[in-house]
C-alpha cells in the first residue's frame, strides 16, 4: 500500500473541502477501499475519513411516506432494522444477500454505490485494464469471463456491478443525494452508474471531491413493499457474487397488476432496469420481459446467462405476485423451507417476513 | 508521521504512537502488540481469520485502519476466557471439536461470539452456517463448529447472558 | 453444560463416531484461547520483514527494477536481487534427495513461472517491505510459456530419482490405436486444485552467532532442517526446526 496523508473532517463540508486537493478520496469502513489499496490497484495520496461524520448515520422517515438512508448507515443496521426490513423486505433481502456477516457489519451505504466492478482482471495488476489505465486494452475479453457482462458492455470493458442492494433500490427508483462544493444535488440511482463505453475509467456520474450524502426512497416505493422479491443465483450458497439476480417488484391493487418493476444484477456494469412495459395488465404475466437490447454477449457464457435471466425474472416475478419472502415458485412452498443446494438461489430468509 | 491513537484492547485503555497510516487493526495487533492469537489467513477480507469484536460487533480486522478506529473498543481472541475460565463459546469449541489444525479457530471463536449478540440465528443450523459464512475451514470443521456455536448460543440465551464476553 | 470449563475437562461424548473413547483434545485449550503459537506469530527482538517480488510473466527474464525506488522507501533497510544475494552453497542444478526440484533462488535473472520470487524486500516495518517490493515495478523480456505437451520438445532429464540413470523408452502409439478391439478419443478436465491452508507459508529466521532457528510451518522437520544444511552450507547440527503448531499443510508444507 503506498503512504498516503489521513485526514478526519468534522463536518460534509470540511470533507468536502479536504477532498478537493487532487489525489483525495473518501474512506468511510474501508472494505473495498483498503482491498483496493493493498492490490495496488488504486493508490490515492490522501484519504478523508468520513466513518464518523454527524448527520450520515440516521434512517429517517420523511414527509409523504419517503425515507432518507444516511450514507454512513451499515448494511446489517439497515436490514435488521425492524421497521425498514418491514417496510422494503426486499432491499432487506438483498443486503443480506451480500458479502459475509463481518462486512455487512461495517460496510455503509455509500460505499455500497461506489464499490467498484467486479473483474478477476481489474483486479489484477499484472492484466490489461483500460479502467486502471485508458488504452491498455482488455483481458477480460477472451480470458475468463463467464460472470462478466452480457448486456450494456463495450469492447473497452465488460465488467459487472457487484452491488445486491443498489439492484433493489434501482427497481424503487431510488434517489441519492450527493454533496459537493457547488452545494447539493440529487441523480437517480438509476442514472448514477455509468456503462463503460468508451470511458469505462468513469463508473458514476460523481465528479472528484463529490460525497454521497445519503439515499431516498420515494413515497411511491413503498406501494411494492407487500409484493416484491429479490431472488440471487450463484455459485457458492453465501458469500458470493450473483451470476445473475433480479428485484421484482409488484403494485397490486384490486387483484390487478398496477405495476411491474424489474431490476437485474450481475449483468452489467450498473443495475439493469428491465422495462416491462407499460399499463395495467388484466391477468400477471406468463414471463418477465427481458430487455430488448440483450444481444450477444463477449463470450462463451453469455447464451447460458440469457437462460438464466428469463428463468430468474419468471422466479422472481412469481416470488413477487406471492408476497415477499416466497422467492420460489408456489410448488416449492411444500418442501422444507431452507437453502437449496441445488441451484444455490437465495430465497428471502423466513425471519424477514413480516 | 505520528498519530496517537487510544484504543481500549480486552478491557484495557492503551494508547498508541502509530508511526504509519497504513497500519491495519489486524497489523496493530499482531506485530506492534504481540496479540497474536487473532490471525491473518487472506488480509484481504475474504476468509474471517482476523475477525475480532470491535465495539461489539464482528468486523475483518485486516480491512480496518488502525488510525480510522481511534477510540474504539476491541475484544480479541485473548480477551474472551476470564483467567482460567473458558467463554462458553471456547468451551463448546472444544465439547465439539470445532477445530483441527486450529488456525481459523480464533476467528470462528470470535465471529461465534459476535453471532450470538446479533441474535438473528436462532437455533437453526442453515441460519448459523449462513451467519458464520464469512469464516473459512480448509480443514472441514465445519460440522463441530455448527454445533458448538448451538450449543453455545443456547447456553447463554438461557442464561440470559448473549451479550456477555 | 457447565458455564465454564477447566482446562482438565474431559468431554462425556464423542461426536460423529460410534466406537472409541472420549479423548482430550491435548492442544484444543491453546488453539481456543489464542495461546497456540504458530510461525508467524514468534517476534524476536530487532526483527525485520521480507516480504517477495514476484514475476507477473510466466517465462522469461528480468530486465530492469527500480531498487532505488524501493530502498528509497522510509523503513526498507536492503533490497536484494541477484546482484547482491548470497551464494547458494552447492550447484543449483544438484538433486540432493529424490524430491528436490531446482530452486533458483535470486541466482539469475531467468523468470521460470508466474509468481516466482525476484528481489526480497527487507524492512523495519511489514508495510514498508510491502510497499518496497511494489515500487520495484519489475520488467520483463517475454517468451512464451511453454503450458500444453503439444508442439514442444520433450524433456529427457539426467538422472531418474537419486541418480538412476534415465531409461527411454518409445512404443508405436498409432500401432497400439489401429489394432485395439475398443478405442476412447475423450477430453478429461480437472479444475485446479490448491492446498489453500488457512495458515499461508511463513518463516521467522534468527541467527545467534552461526547458530540459526527457524519458526516455519513444517510437515517434514528433518527435510527443512538438510535441505537450508544444504543449500547454505551451514552444518545441519547448527540448524533448529521449531513447527510445534501447524495451520493446515495437506502436503504443501513438506
Amino acid at each position: 500500500m503506498n503512504r498516503f496523508d489521513y485526514v478526519r473532517p468534522a463536518t460534509v463540508a470540511e470533507a468536502v473541502a479536504a477532498a478537493a486537493v487532487p489525489g483525495s478520496v473518501f474512506l468511510a469502513a474501508g472494505t473495498n477501499l483498503i482491498d483496493l489499496m493493498k492490490g495496488g490497484i488504486v493508490s490515492p495520496k490522501r484519504l478523508v475519513d468520513v466513518s464518523c461524520l454527524p448527520g450520515l448515520d440516521r434512517i429517517e422517515p420523511l414527509p409523504d411516506d419517503e425515507l432518507r438512508i444516511g450514507a454512513r448507515v451499515r448494511y446489517a443496521d439497515l436490514a435488521y432494522d425492524p421497521t425498514f426490513s418491514k417496510r422494503f423486505p426486499t432491499v432487506a433481502e438483498a443486503l443480506l444477500s451480500g458479502a459475509s456477516a463481518q462486512l455487512r457489519n461495517t460496510a455503509t451505504v455509500g460505499g455500497n454505490l461506489l464499490q467498484r466492478i467486479r473483474c478477476a482482471y481489474f483486479y489484477d495488476p499484472a492484466s490489461a485494464c483500460n479502467k486502471r489505465q485508458p488504452g491498455a486494452g482488455c483481458d477480460a475479453r477472451g480470458g475468463e469471463n463467464r460472470l462478466h457482462a452480457v448486456l450494456g458492455w463495450s469492447g473497452s470493458c465488460i465488467a459487472t456491478h457487484p452491488s445486491d442492494f443498489c439492484v433493489a433500490l434501482a427497481a424503487l427508483d431510488a434517489v441519492v443525494e450527493i454533496e459537493g462544493q457547488a452545494g447539493r444535488r440529487e441523480v437517480a440511482l438509476e442514472d448514477f452508474h455509468l456503462l463503460p463505453g468508451a470511458t469505462p475509467e468513469r463508473e458514476s456520474v460523481l465528479m472528484p471531491g463529490e460525497l454521497v450524502v445519503a439515499v431516498r426512497l420515494p413515497g411511491a416505493a413503498a406501494r411494492f413493499a407487500a409484493h416484491a422479491s429479490y431472488l440471487k443465483l450463484r455459485e457458492r450458497t453465501s458469500y458470493a457474487f450473483a451470476v445473475v439476480s433480479a428485484a421484482a417488484c409488484l403494485h397490486i391493487k384490486n387483484g390487478v397488476i398496477a405495476e411491474a418493476r424489474l431490476a437485474l444484477g450481475g449483468v452489467a456494469a450498473k443495475p439493469w432496469r428491465a422495462q416491462a412495459g407499460g399499463g395495467a395488465r388484466r391477468r400477471p404475466p406468463e414471463s418477465g420481459r427481458l430487455p430488448r437490447r440483450c444481444g450477444g454477449g463477449p463470450g462463451g457464457g453469455a447464451s447460458v446467462r440469457r437462460q438464466r435471466l428469463q428463468d430468474r425474472a419468471r422466479s422472481a416475478n412469481r416470488g413477487a405476485r406471492a408476497g415477499p419472502g416466497c422467492g420460489r415458485n408456489t410448488r416449492a412452498r411444500a418442501r422444507p423451507p431452507c437453502l437449496s443446494v441445488r441451484t444455490h438461489s437465495r430465497r428471502c430468509p423466513r425471519w424477514l417476513r413480516p | 508521521m505520528s498519530l496517537s491513537i487510544t484504543l481500549t484492547i480486552n478491557g484495557t485503555q492503551r494508547t498508541i504512537e502509530l508511526e504509519d497510516s497504513r497500519v491495519t487493526l489486524l497489523d496493530l495487533l499482531r506485530e506492534r502488540l504481540d496479540l497474536t492469537g487473532t490471525k491473518k489467513g487472506c488480509d484481504r477480507g475474504q476468509c474471517g481469520a482476523c475477525t475480532v469484536l470491535l465495539d461489539g460487533r464482528r468486523i475483518n480486522s485486516c480491512l480496518a485502519l488502525a488510525v480510522s478506529n481511534n477510540g474504539a473498543e476491541v475484544l480479541t481472541i485473548e480477551g474472551l476466557a476470564q483467567g482460567e475460565a473458558l467463554h462458553p463459546v471456547q468451551a463448546a469449541f472444544i465439547v465439539h471439536d470445532g477445530f483441527q489444525c486450529g488456525f481459523c479457530t480464533p476467528g470462528q471463536i470470535m465471529s461465534a461470539v459476535g453471532l450470538i449478540r446479533e441474535g438473528q440465528a436462532g437455533d437453526d443450523p442453515e441460519r448459523v452456517r449462513e451467519g458464520m459464512s464469512g469464516n473459512l475451514c480448509r480443514c472441514g470443521a465445519y460440522r463441530g463448529i455448527t454445533e458448538a456455536v448451538l450449543e453455545a448460543q443456547r447456553n447463554l440465551v438461557e442464561t440470559g447472558r448473549k451479550e456477555a464476553a | 453444560m457447565a458455564e465454564t470449563l477447566d482446562a482438565g475437562f474431559v468431554p462425556q461424548h464423542r461426536h460423529g463416531a460410534s466406537i472409541g473413547q472420549p479423548l482430550t483434545r491435548r492442544d484444543g485449550l491453546l488453539k481456543v484461547t489464542g495461546k497456540a503459537r504458530y510461525a508467524a506469530d514468534n517476534h524476536p527482538p530487532g526483527m525485520l520483514h521480507a516480504v517477495l517480488a514476484v514475476s507477473s510473466v510466466a517465462r522469461g527474464r528480468v530486465t530492469f527494477l527500480d531498487v532505488p525506488a524501493a530502498m528509497g522507501h522510509p523503513g526498507v533497510v536492503e533490497v536484494m536481487t541477484p546482484a547482491n544475494r548470497p551464494p547458494l552453497a552447492p550447484d543449483p542444478d544438484a538433486k540432493l534427495d529424490p524430491f528436490m526440484f531446482r530452486l533458483d533462488l535470486l541466482q539469475n535473472d531467468t523468470v521460470r513461472y508466474a509468481g516466482q520470487p525476484v528481489v526480497v524486500v527487507i524492512a523495519e516495518a511489514l508495510e514498508a517491505a510491502t510497499e518496497g517490493a511494489v515500487l520495484l515495478a519489475p520488467r520483463y523480456e517475454t517468451e512464451p510459456p511453454r503450458i500444453g505437451l503439444d508442439g514442444n520438445d520433450s524433456f529427457i532429464p539426467p538422472a531418474i530419482g537419486p541418480g538412476f540413470p534415465t531409461e527411454l523408452r518409445h512404443g508405436d502409439v498409432e500401432a497400439g490405436l489401429a489394432a485395439a478391439e475398443y478405442r476412447i478419443d475423450a477430453i478429461y478436465e480437472t479444475p485446479a486444485q490448491y492446498h489453500n491452508a488457512m495458515e499461508p507459508h511463513a518463516i521467522v529466521a534468527d541467527w545467534d552467532g552461526d547458530r540459526l532457528s527457524v519458526d516455519t510451518p513444517s510437515q517434514g522437520l528433518a527435510w527443512a532442517q538438510a535441505r537450508i544444511a544444504g543449500l547454505f552450507g551451514i552444518p545441519p547440527s547448527n540448524i533448529l526446526i521449531r513447527s510445534p503448531f501447524l495451520g493446515g499443510g495437506f502436503g504443501s508444507k513438506a
